[in-house]
């Protein structure tokens, strides 16, 4: 009687006959990547689609917003954003989603039979993935549900930060455990030891706890599996994609075709200004645009400034029209001349973070030596104009603690433009008040603001959720 | 001790001899019946003085012997209502005894409209029954609510029992889609003229014995069986003929290209056609619509004895439809048999078997272009049918702007055709363990399979971007029933009587459909009959359910005196489609009458001869939700690509596609019925009235939920709905004598709210429908229209649509004298999307039903009329019936009398070809007054007197003439004011778009007896 009452389709899979093979395993973490770029339904947002790195770009000195019948950025771009944020909603609907994948295969995946070696790898594989989507949530909102388990009920209580960075580094580190890299064509992309690391060390940097900063940092660069590229133009290039200054990127891009479903990144859509199609550049809308502060920052012959951004369109009759600064990094004009979507990686860690945040570490720590020998790796690229080093950007010497750390925001402000950074180091150096007036007079954040407010939807959907003081 | 010989002939009031009849000596176990001829023939012994004449459907009759020999007798039928016997769930009861609420339609009251399907003859019948006719279309299904919407998310359908076999009604498990629009009612496939009664269990108290799948109300049908007695054959033959009841009225080709050209000229545009007067009219409508026959052929056969009783029809039903190429055809029989194999065992089966196919053309709306209804009324009407210069031969396209296919193309061309079939059977065995104890054990089939074919030509608009296309669809399903009950009645010393019965039932169900589709056929010759012609074929794609039912249920009736009664009944249901821990739900009920005119004080009231008073309290559920529901299943959703500088890498992912939700559990109704039966005057008025008060709660609602469960939204069982309302249903015999004349009346009140959907924000559904907390189900939401702007100043000055302030870009679309007004309900000076509000509701303030019947001598007329009051309907037809840029053909009135700056009216907009802003916009203009009264049937009957029958060995005759919707009287200006696009959608009510339209039917018929 009770099987003849057990339902057991056929035609379908479910959950109670899933996770059973060596396959299984490798689609449920699987499942956890694939939300990070876009999916097939909605707004096609994954993670990393757009909301997180505009609204990252936007709630600082560094984007503004351009982009009509979203008024929603408007008010991040200017610090008047309240809780029915749609992104900050598909922000938290999208990490949570991503999370509970990852809860699964990390519960699921030890009770399957199968190579052992590849069994503890996926579920570390996993707990990266999970520690990575956990440290931006708890970034941005503070204390929220700490969710953990397949089954978890449906309005679970918050967590305090301490514990949730608890469960971020505890994932995190058993992550270190993972390979060291993977052959191209067999998991190149996959979570790496190295990323592990330096994604710890940039927790670390967040806590304030330098020492340990300082130590991933140093694992990671002295693993040797990782260098920057001579050129910055060199980053951005879609033949770049996974190379050595690559620590973890998420894909996007059809494979060539191989995907018949739009996965393609919206770094070029969103990011290129309407005037390139005189260029035959495709669909630039030109929604977020950088703040004229932020170009007018550069140094002149800073190479980075000339990679980041696009000032001139050529015409078709060979005469030159000069617009105001967009973003262009991400577009390898060669490889995707129409532009378009983008086949190009969202970098969420790469190798001059690495070198950046032991230079930040290291000031903490008194370590002078190690602060300038990494800051000024990043410097001496950024004068390499292609074929020479320009007689610019000098290396740092001589400065006070106070200045060194005024000078490594700003190499970091150079150098991760659109990257999903900026917000994050305001947030990190307590410095959104000070900052963000300068670039953007008129807009003033306040306390507040160091937190995103959890979006409304959640809130009246579940009683256990605090909203952040001040929204 | 002396004993004599009695004889005699029993026959009816009409003259015609009754065989059969049981002749008992009253006391004794003397039992004869009559034969073929009526004769009876039975000893009688000295002191016995009374024979018993019984027949069922006929009053008893009691005769003293005294000292004759012979007595011929007349019995009276059975006008009682209160002496009938009732079919309630596992059992049949004494009207009289009822404590639940249970009406019941007989045959001959079904008889009286022609229908390919008996829940289309229910309709005005029973009150507390509201039944929908959805469209016109041969063989289309209806829609039925039996006291009220129960439900957002799962079925709201009621059950149907035929012959004590549970049937599956949901459409959507028999159909694979191909044949689109309307589909064709599964119910269809049970002839109408097989049905003895129908039973309609509305309160908990009948309907808590079928537990789970009783909130909806449960149908009961009982089809015909034999009698003993002398054999009979009956033939019943109709033959009809179908018109469209109502024509819309749209502009001829002078008129159509006078208004093409105004609107052109309203927008400073050069006029198209250069003299209007001289073009020559298409009527597309007429093109598509005829004059279309129908005819029923059936065979009876029954009869029996004493031990065997047997009834055996075939029947053969066609009917085209009014729209050229639609038809229905039905080929069916049924074998009806019981057996007395021993005193105490009896063994019986019912069978039926039952082919319908079907041609369809495409209403409703369509994909690139609506279906022919649409495509008919909105054509350009200057055009003409063919054009021999276009491949195909037909005219490809409206040329106006509305993307519109030939209407008479796609009647012609499309292909679409549907075959199914459906077995129902059962057998049962019953035992008499002892005297009052009863064993019955029955096992019981419904196996059915579907097949749709569709094409459409490379030549038709629709499948221009297929370049051809077909699709095949089929589905086969199978239920299977084993049901075992105990039966126990027993009666002490006259004072109380108890019966009981208790059960145990298993159920399952399961399908299989398979369907594909192929683009591109070059050669036109082959269509659906060879699929593999196709140059682009597509993925096919199949799929299965399956449930499973494990029931416990039992009923005690108890009455005291005769005047106490007393109902409790119980229904434990284990359902495969909730998750364990939740798959059992338990339905309990209770309920008392009194019958007050068997009180002593009574005995002196002399007008009341029944009257009684019912009250009944319980929970029952629902569980019409796809199974699977409480499963998560794990399918492809994300894939990706890791690149790196030796190329992209592909990986694809599996992950739960929707929540675990365990706590997935049965959505429960609590019901309060207190109801009335009084009759008076010796059974010349009977009334029912009742009052009931169903709240549902647990409702299966799709329900927003926490984003950190990963998912948004979930079926969760929140969320409460309430019906309340009366059923009321009155009977009068108003003359007696030569001349008869009686009357029925029946009315049903229900008025629903969705009081908690857990959630405050609004759900805006398609056809201008919202959900709201507060509101009923079925409620029109838009913007409120408030006449036409006189004068170009009132219009400057006035809150106008966006797009239309003096300041637009587009000088067209400035509002001007001629262009339709909207309320700016919230007063900020323009119209958006804010000012929208509701429009009344789709549900019917109350449903009626009004029968009169006539006999004199051999006559019989009668009348029946029913309606719906309150009842708004959206007609989405008008959104283009009323759009007067010239993109297509519209109303005639409305066009006629357009506003000019000469001719102006408050009612109508100007013509205007391009700017104008109101196009689509779902107003208060496009919900109208859906109420109805409609002159059902008519019918005229002369029986041939037995006398003149006698000689020619012909038993009974009698011949019809009928009308069937031969009359409506309403507000509403589509063909008809019942109709739903939507089908049987719970949500969506109360929309009519291109349906097919509703007929107005003529018939002749005859019955034979042999």
């Amino acid at each position: 009687c009770k099987k003849f009452l057990t339902e057991d389709p056929k035609n379908v899979v479910a959950v109670t006959n899933f996770y059973q093979t060596e396959q299984d395993a490798v689609f449920a973490v699987n499942a956890i990547y694939a939300w990070l770029n876009s999916i097939s339904s909605g707004s096609y947002a994954g993670v990393y689609l757009n909301s997180f790195w505009v609204t990252a770009g936007l709630a600082s000195d560094e984007m503004n917003n351009q982009e009509i019948f979203s008024p929603y950025y408007d008010q991040t771009a200017t610090f008047t954003y309240s809780s029915q944020n749609n992104a900050l909603q598909e922000i938290w609907y999208t990490h949570y989603k991503t999370i509970t994948l990852a809860n699964i295969a990390i519960e699921r995946i030890p009770l399957i039979q199968m190579d052992a070696t590849l069994r503890t790898r996926l579920v570390n594989e996993a707990k990266f993935l999970r520690g990575m989507l956990y440290f931006d949530m708890v970034r941005m909102f503070g204390s929220i549900p700490l969710v953990l388990k397949e089954s978890e009920p449906l309005t679970p209580s918050i967590s305090s930060v301490d514990d949730i960075y608890a469960q971020i580094i505890s994932d995190l580190s058993d992550a270190e455990s993972l390979p060291l890299n993977y052959p191209p064509g067999d998991g190149r992309g996959r979570a790496t030891s190295g990323a592990a690391k330096a994604l710890l060390a940039k927790v670390y940097l967040t806590r304030g706890d330098y020492t340990n900063c300082a130590a991933k940092c140093k694992e990671v660069i002295n693993s040797g599996e990782y260098a920057l590229w001579d050129d910055f133009a060199d980053v951005f290039k879609l033949s770049s994609r996974g190379g050595k200054e690559a620590i973890f990127s998420v894909g996007f891009g059809d494979a060539g075709g191989a995907i018949i479903f739009w996965e393609v990144g919206q770094f070029n859509v969103r990011l290129l200004p309407t005037a390139l199609s005189a260029e035959g550049v495709e669909n630039a809308q030109g929604w977020q645009v950088p703040t004229q502060d932020l170009y007018d920052s550069y140094d002149a012959n800073d190479r980075r400034r000339a990679v980041t951004f696009v000032t001139e369109v050529h015409n078709p009759d060979g005469s030159i029209t000069s617009i105001k600064p967009y973003i262009q990094k991400y577009w390898d004009r060669i490889a995707e001349p129409k532009a378009n979507g983008t086949a190009n990686d969202y970098p969420v860690i790469r190798y001059a973070d690495v070198l950046l945040m032991l230079a930040e570490a290291s000031n903490e720590l008194g370590n002078t030596a190690d602060a300038y020998t990494y800051i000024n790796m990043v410097r001496k690229r950024a004068r390499f104009d292609g074929t020479v080093y320009r007689d610019a950007l000098p290396d740092y010497t001589n400065l006070s603690q106070e200045e060194f750390r005024a000078a490594v925001l700003k190499e970091r402000r150079w150098e991760f433009v659109a990257e999903g950074q900026r917000w994050f180091d305001l947030a990190r150096t307590h410095t959104l008040e000070t900052l963000v007036p300068i670039a953007k007079p008129g807009v003033t954040p306040q306390t507040k603001h160091y937190l995103f407010p959890l979006p409304q939807r959640e809130i009246d959907l579940n009683p256990n959720l605090v909203q952040n003081t001040g929204y | 001790q002396t004993s004599k010989k009695i004889t005699g002939k029993v026959t009816t009031e009409t003259g015609e001899v009754l065989a059969g009849v049981t002749v008992q000596v009253k006391g004794t176990s003397t039992i004869v019946t009559t034969n073929d001829s009526g004769s009876y023939s039975i000893n009688v012994s000295g002191n016995e003085t009374t024979l018993v004449f019984s027949y069922v459907g006929y009053a008893k009759q009691e005769v003293n012997v005294k000292n004759k020999t012979s007595f011929d007798v007349v019995l009276i039928e059975e006008k009682n209502e209160l002496s009938q016997v009732v079919v309630i769930g596992y059992g049949t009861v004494k009207k009289s005894d009822l404590t639940g609420s249970v009406v019941s339609v007989k045959a001959d009251e079904l008889k009286a409209v022609p229908a390919t399907s008996f829940d289309q003859a229910l309709q005005g019948r029973a009150a507390g029954v509201q039944v929908t006719q959805l469209s016109g279309k041969p063989g289309a299904e209806t829609s039925i609510r039996i006291r009220g919407t129960t439900s957002i998310n799962a079925g709201n359908e009621p059950l149907y029992v035929i012959d004590g076999m549970l049937i599956s009604s949901d459409g959507n498990d028999m159909n694979t889609g191909v044949t689109l629009g309307p589909r064709i009612g599964p119910l269809a496939a049970i002839n109408p003229n097989d049905i003895e009664s129908i039973e309609i269990l509305k309160d908990a108290s009948a309907t808590a014995i079928y537990g789970s799948r009783g909130a909806n109300g449960v149908v009961i049908i009982t089809t015909k069986r034999g009698r003993a007695g002398k054999g009979s054959v009956t033939l019943d033959s109709y033959y009809g003929q179908q018109e469209i009841a109502n024509k819309i009225h749209v502009l001829d080709a002078h008129q159509f290209g006078d208004f093409v050209n105004e609107a052109k000229l309203n927008a400073n545009q050069t006029p198209i056609y250069v003299n209007p007067k001289n073009l020559t009219t298409t009527d597309w409508q007429d093109a598509v619509l005829r004059t279309a026959p129908m005819a029923n052929y059936q065979l009876t056969f029954s009869g029996g004895d004493d031990k065997t009783k047997y009834s055996i029809t075939g029947s053969y039903f066609a009917q085209d439809g009014i729209i050229k190429n639609s038809d229905f055809k039905r080929y069916s029989f049924r074998s009806n048999l019981d057996r007395d194999v021993s005193k105490r065992l009896t063994v019986g089966t019912s069978v039926t078997y039952a082919r319908v196919t079907s041609n369809g053309v495409l209403t409703n709306a369509g994909t690139i272009v609506p279906g022919v209804v649409t495509d008919a009324m909105l054509f350009n009407p200057i055009l003409p049918i063919y054009d021999s210069t276009v491949v195909g031969g037909y005219t490809y396209e409206n040329d106006r702007g509305k993307l519109l296919g030939n209407p008479v193309a796609e009647v012609d061309k499309y292909n679409s055709y549907t075959v199914s079939s459906r077995f129902l059977g059962n057998i049962y065995a019953r035992y008499k363990l002892m005297e009052g104890l009863e064993f019955k054990t029955s096992f019981g089939l419904d196996a059915f399979s579907n097949k749709e074919n569709s094409y459409a030509p490379y030549y038709l608009k629709r499948a221009q971007a297929s370049k051809g296309e077909a699709s095949l669809g089929t589905v086969q399903g199978l239920t299977w029933l084993n049901e075992n009950t105990l039966n126990y009645s027993k009666q002490f010393k006259n004072e109380h009587s108890i019966n009981a019965v208790a059960g145990f039932t298993v159920q399952q169900f399961q399908n299989e459909s398979l369907f594909v589709y192929a683009f591109d056929f070059p050669d036109d010759r082959t269509g659906y009959h060879d699929i593999s012609a196709a140059l682009n074929p597509q993925k096919p794609f199949n799929g299965e359910s399956k449930w499973s039912l494990v029931s416990f249920f039992g009923r005690v009736n108890y009455t005291i005196k005769d005047k106490y009664l007393f109902t409790v009944t119980g229904r434990s249901d284990g359902s495969s489609k909730f998750a364990e821990g939740n798959k059992y739900g338990f339905f309990p009920s209770g309920a008392f009458a009194w019958r007050i005119s068997k009180e002593n004080f009574m005995k002196d009231v002399h007008a009341i001869s029944d009257l009684k008073f019912r009250a009944s309290y319980g929970v029952v559920g629902n569980q019409a939700i796809p199974p699977y529901q409480s499963l998560a299943l794990v399918g492809p959703y994300g894939e990706g690509v890791f690149n790196s500088s030796q190329g992209s890498e592909v990986y694809t992912g599996r992950e739960p596609l929707s929540y675990v939700n365990k706590d997935l559990k049965w959505e429960s109704t609590k019901q309060l019925d207190i109801g009335v039966d009084i009759s008076l005057f010796s059974n010349r008025i009977t009334f029912t009235g009742d009052y009931y008060n169903k709240k549902t709660f647990d409702l299966l609602l799709s329900t927003p939920i926490p984003s950190t469960s990963g998912f948004t939204s979930t079926l969760l069982n929140v969320g409460n709905i309430v019906n309340k309302g009366f059923d009321l249903d009155l009977k009068t015999i108003n003359t007696t004598g030569a001349l008869k004349w009686s009357t029925s009346l029946n009315v049903s009140i229900n008025k629903n709210e969705m009081t908690n959907l857990n959630t405050s924000t609004d759900i805006l559904l398609p056809g201008g429908i919202i959900l709201r907390q507060g509101l009923p189900i079925g409620t029109f939401y838009g913007y409120e229209f408030d006449g036409i702007f006189q004068s170009d100043a009132e219009a400057a000055s006035s809150p106008v649509l966006i797009g239309q302030e003096p300041t637009s870009p587009n000088p067209a679309s400035v509002a001007k004298a001629g262009d339709r007004k909207y309320k700016d309900i919230n007063g900020d000076g323009v119209i958006n999307a804010d000012d929208r509000t509701l429009l009344g509701n789709a549900q019917p303030k109350f449903t009626w039903g009004f029968n009169n019947t006539f006999s004199f001598k051999n006559i019989d007329l009668s009348f029946f009329f029913q309606g719906s009051e309150g009842n708004k309907m959206a007609n989405l037809n008008n959104l283009d019936l009323l759009n007067f840029t010239g993109q297509n053909n519209v109303l005639a009135e409305a066009a006629l009398n357009r506003w000019t700056p000469e001719n102006p009216n408050n009612k109508y907009p100007r013509a205007l070809s391009n700017g104008s802003l109101d196009v689509g916009i779902f107003s208060s203009n496009i919900v109208e007054d859906a109420s109805y009264i409609r002159l059902k049937n008519v019918t005229l009957a002369y029986r041939m007197p037995a006398n003149i029958l006698k000689k020619t060995g012909i038993q009974s005759l009698r011949i019809y003439a009928g009308a069937t919707n031969l009359w409506t009287l309403t507000d509403y200006t589509g063909y008809d004011p019942e109709a739903n696009t939507y089908g049987q959608s719970t949500t969506l009510i109360g929309i009519d778009y291109g349906g097919y339209p509703q007929t107005k039917t003529y018939t002749i018929g005859i019955n034979v007896g042999f």
